[in-house]
C-alpha cells in the first residue's frame, strides 16, 4: 500500500498544472505562485483527514477558497494595489509574443459576471467534470450544466457580436 | 426528450465551439514549472509530514472529543427530560391544533465540509448522507457507514422505508444520469429502481408510501439549449413493478401517514422554481381533484399524525441603496434567510420552530462605501447577497413525530459553507 507521501506526490504531479492555471486565471502572475504554492500546502497538511470522493473537488475546493479570500483582500486594499492587479489582465507581451493567446475571447471571459466566469474557468481552466464543479461551488449537477451553457452561450454571442465567429 | 422545447439549431455547436477555443485558450497558459519541482520537493520530501500532522490530530482530539461528548450527553440529557415532561402532561399529538419548539440540539457538527448533507430518520437510528454515501449518526456523535459507494458515484438524500429495513437513496452511475436505488439498512443488497435514459436526467429526494408499496421521488431533467432550463417533475414508481409515471410538475414529494395525498413543492407562477421561488401543495395521491396550495416554502415533510407539514421557508428582503436617475435601483442588498416553520395543513395556520441568526459577517457599510466610490455602472445592478450567520432546511420528522431533525448551516461566503450540523428540535403540541 502507498504511503501517505506516495499518494499525496502522485495527485500533486496530476493536479498542479491544472490548479496553476485555474489560479493563475484568477488571480494573475503576481500572485500565481503564492496562491499555488498555499494550496497545496494547505492540502499536504491536512491530507491526513481527506477521505474522498472526489480529489479533484477537495483541491480546487481549497484552491477556490484561497482564490476567494486573495480577491476580498484585494478589494478592500489600498487604489494602488489594485491598479497593480487590473495591469495583469491581459497577458505580458513577452508571453503574447510565444503563445497564441486568444485575446478577445480572453478579455470576454474576464467580463463575464463572476460566478459564470468561475464556472467557465473550473470547466476549461482546471479541467473539472460537471460534478466536481458542484461539489466545489456547492451546488447541484444540473443548476452547473444550466449555468455553463447560459455562460458559453453568452460568451459565442459576444465573439458573435465582435465578428469572431459565425452565426 | 418528451415535453422538452425544440433545440434551436446549431446551439450545441455554437457552445462547443466556443468550448474549443476556451481549451485552446486554457492550454495556452502557462504553468511554472520551477515552482512545481520546488514544491514538491519542498512538501512530499518532508518525511510523513501529512502522517505526523494526522498524529497530531489525533493525539489532540481526545478531549475535543470528550468535550463533544458531554455537550451531546447533556444535549440528550435535556432531550430525555422535555420528552418526559411532555409525556407526563398529556400532550396529544394526535388531536394539535399547533406546534412549538421546545428545544434545539445539535447531534452532528462538520466544520470545513465539502458536500451535500440531509437526513432522514430510521425509528431509534437516524441516517445521514455525508460525503455522497449514507452513514447512521450513532448516539455518541460519531458516524458508522451504512453505504459507501464507488468512487466517482454517489449516494444521496435517503428516506427510510416504513418497516425501517430498507433505505431509498439518489444514486449516480457513470453514463445512466442519477437514478433511485434501494439497500437494505444492514448495507447489503444495492438494486436499482430507476434508471434515467440520459445524464441530464436526475431522480431525487425520494419518499416511501406509508404501505411501503410505491416510492414517490422528484425527476429533474434539463431541456432545451437557450435558455436551458430545469424541469422537475413528481413521480410514483409502484415497486411491484413497471415504470415511473408523472404526477405533476415540483420537487420533494412527502406522503399524508394514510398515503390519500401528497405534498411538494413547486415553481411559483411566472418563476423558475429557484430559492425563494416554490410554494407547498397538497393533492390527492391517486390524481384526482385538485391541488391545494398551502403557501410558500420548500423541503415539505409531512408529520406522522398528520395534521402538519414541516417545510423550509426561504426568504429575501430586497433593499435598494441607490438609484439611477431614472429611478431604477442600481445598488441592492439582497438578505436572504432559511428556517424551519410548520403549517397545519388544515387550518393553514403557520407555525415558526427555528429562527435564522440574522447577525451577517459580511461588512455592508464597506462594500456599500467601495460601491458608490467605483459610481453606478452603465447599466444593470451591483447586488450584495447577504445571509444570516446561519440557515436551516432539510426538515425531516422522527418516527414518533415529537422531534424534527433539520440541518443548519453556517455560510462565511457565497461560495463556501463553512459549517454544517445536523440538529433536532423538541416539539409540543397543543
Amino acid at each position: 500500500m502507498d504511503t501517505p507521501q506516495q499518494q499525496f506526490a502522485r495527485y500533486y504531479d496530476d493536479y498542479f498544472a491544472r490548479v496553476y492555471r485555474y489560479v493563475y486565471r484568477r488571480v494573475g502572475a503576481r500572485d500565481a505562485d503564492d496562491v499555488t504554492s498555499e494550496v497545496f500546502t494547505k492540502a499536504w497538511r491536512s491530507f491526513g483527514a481527506y477521505r474522498g470522493p472526489s480529489f479533484a473537488a477537495w483541491i480546487f475546493r481549497i484552491a477556490h477558497s484561497q482564490v476567494t479570500d486573495l480577491l476580498r483582500r484585494r478589494s478592500r486594499a489600498p487604489q494602488e494595489d489594485r491598479d497593480a492587479s487590473a495591469g495583469e489582465r491581459v497577458p505580458a507581451p513577452d508571453l503574447v509574443a510565444h503563445v497564441e493567446t486568444d485575446l478577445v475571447l480572453d478579455g470576454l471571459l474576464r467580463a463575464l459576471p463572476d460566478y459564470q466566469r468561475t464556472l467557465v474557468e473550473l470547466r476549461f481552466f482546471a479541467d473539472l467534470r460537471h460534478a466536481d464543479i458542484a461539489r466545489v461551488l456547492g451546488k447541484t449537477e444540473g443548476a452547473v450544466k444550466v449555468a455553463l451553457q447560459r455562460a458559453l452561450l453568452r460568451l459565442h454571442d459576444e465573439l458573435s457580436r465582435d465578428g469572431e465567429v459565425s452565426i | 426528450m418528451k415535453g422538452s422545447p425544440p433545440t434551436p439549431a446549431g446551439a450545441i455547436e455554437r457552445a462547443e465551439e466556443v468550448g474549443a477555443r476556451l481549451h485552446r485558450l486554457a492550454a495556452s497558459t502557462p504553468v511554472n514549472e520551477q515552482l512545481r519541482d520546488e514544491l514538491r520537493a519542498r512538501l512530499v520530501a518532508q518525511p510523513a509530514a501529512g502522517q505526523a500532522a494526522a498524529r497530531s490530530r489525533r493525539a489532540g482530539r481526545a478531549p475535543v472529543i470528550w468535550r463533544a461528548r458531554a455537550l451531546l450527553a447533556a444535549c440528550t440529557a435535556v432531550v430525555v427530560l422535555v420528552a418526559a415532561v411532555l409525556l407526563f402532561t398529556g400532550s396529544n399529538i394526535a388531536t394539535a391544533r399547533s406546534v412549538e419548539a421546545l428545544a434545539s440540539a445539535e447531534l452532528l457538527r462538520l466544520t470545513d465540509y465539502n458536500g451535500f448533507l440531509s437526513v432522514a430518520s430510521a425509528g431509534e437510528r437516524i441516517v445521514v448522507e455525508k460525503n455522497e454515501g449514507l452513514w447512521f449518526l450513532l448516539p455518541s456523535g460519531s458516524t458508522q457507514a451504512l453505504y459507501e459507494p464507488p468512487r466517482g458515484t454517489y449516494a444521496r438524500m435517503p428516506a427510510v422505508s416504513p418497516d425501517g429495513k430498507r433505505v431509498a437513496f439518489a444514486h449516480s452511475q457513470p453514463g445512466s444520469g442519477t437514478g433511485i436505488s434501494i439497500i437494505g439498512i444492514d448495507g447489503q443488497g444495492v438494486a436499482r429502481v430507476t434508471v434515467p435514459a440520459s445524464e441530464m436526467v436526475y431522480d431525487s429526494f425520494p419518499a416511501w408510501s406509508p404501505d411501503g408499496a410505491k416510492l414517490a421521488f422528484a425527476r429533474a431533467e434539463l431541456v432545451g439549449m437557450r435558455p436551458v432550463t430545469m424541469v422537475e417533475t413528481v413521480m410514483l414508481l409502484d415497486l411491484a413493478g413497471g415504470e415511473p409515471v408523472e404526477f405533476a410538475r415540483g420537487s420533494h414529494p412527502t406522503w399524508s401517514p394514510d398515503g390519500q395525498h401528497l405534498a411538494y413543492s413547486r415553481p411559483l407562477e411566472g418563476t423558475d422554481g429557484g430559492l425563494a421561488s416554490t410554494e407547498l401543495v397538497v393533492a390527492r395521491a391517486d390524481g384526482k381533484g385538485a391541488a391545494r396550495v398551502l403557501g410558500r416554502g420548500d423541503e415539505p415533510t409531512w408529520s406522522p399524525s398528520g395534521q402538519f407539514v414541516a417545510y423550509a421557508a426561504v426568504e429575501v428582503h430586497e433593499r435598494v441603496l441607490r438609484a439611477h436617475p431614472d429611478g431604477s435601483p442600481w445598488l441592492v442588498v439582497q438578505e436572504w434567510s432559511r428556517e424551519i416553520w410548520a403549517v397545519n395543513v388544515l387550518s393553514g395556520e403557520r407555525f415558526q420552530l427555528t429562527a435564522s441568526t440574522p447577525a451577517p459577517r459580511f461588512d455592508l457599510a464597506a462594500w456599500q462605501r467601495d460601491a458608490e466610490a467605483e459610481g453606478p455602472p452603465a447599466e444593470g445592478q451591483v447586488v450584495a447577497v447577504v445571509e444570516g450567520d446561519s440557515s436551516d432546511w432539510g426538515p425531516a420528522w422522527s418516527r414518533d413525530g415529537r422531534t424534527l431533525l433539520f440541518i443548519r448551516s453556517a455560510q462565511s461566503s457565497w461560495v463556501s459553507m463553512a459549517r454544517f450540523s445536523v440538529c433536532q428540535l423538541t416539539l409540543r403540541f397543543r
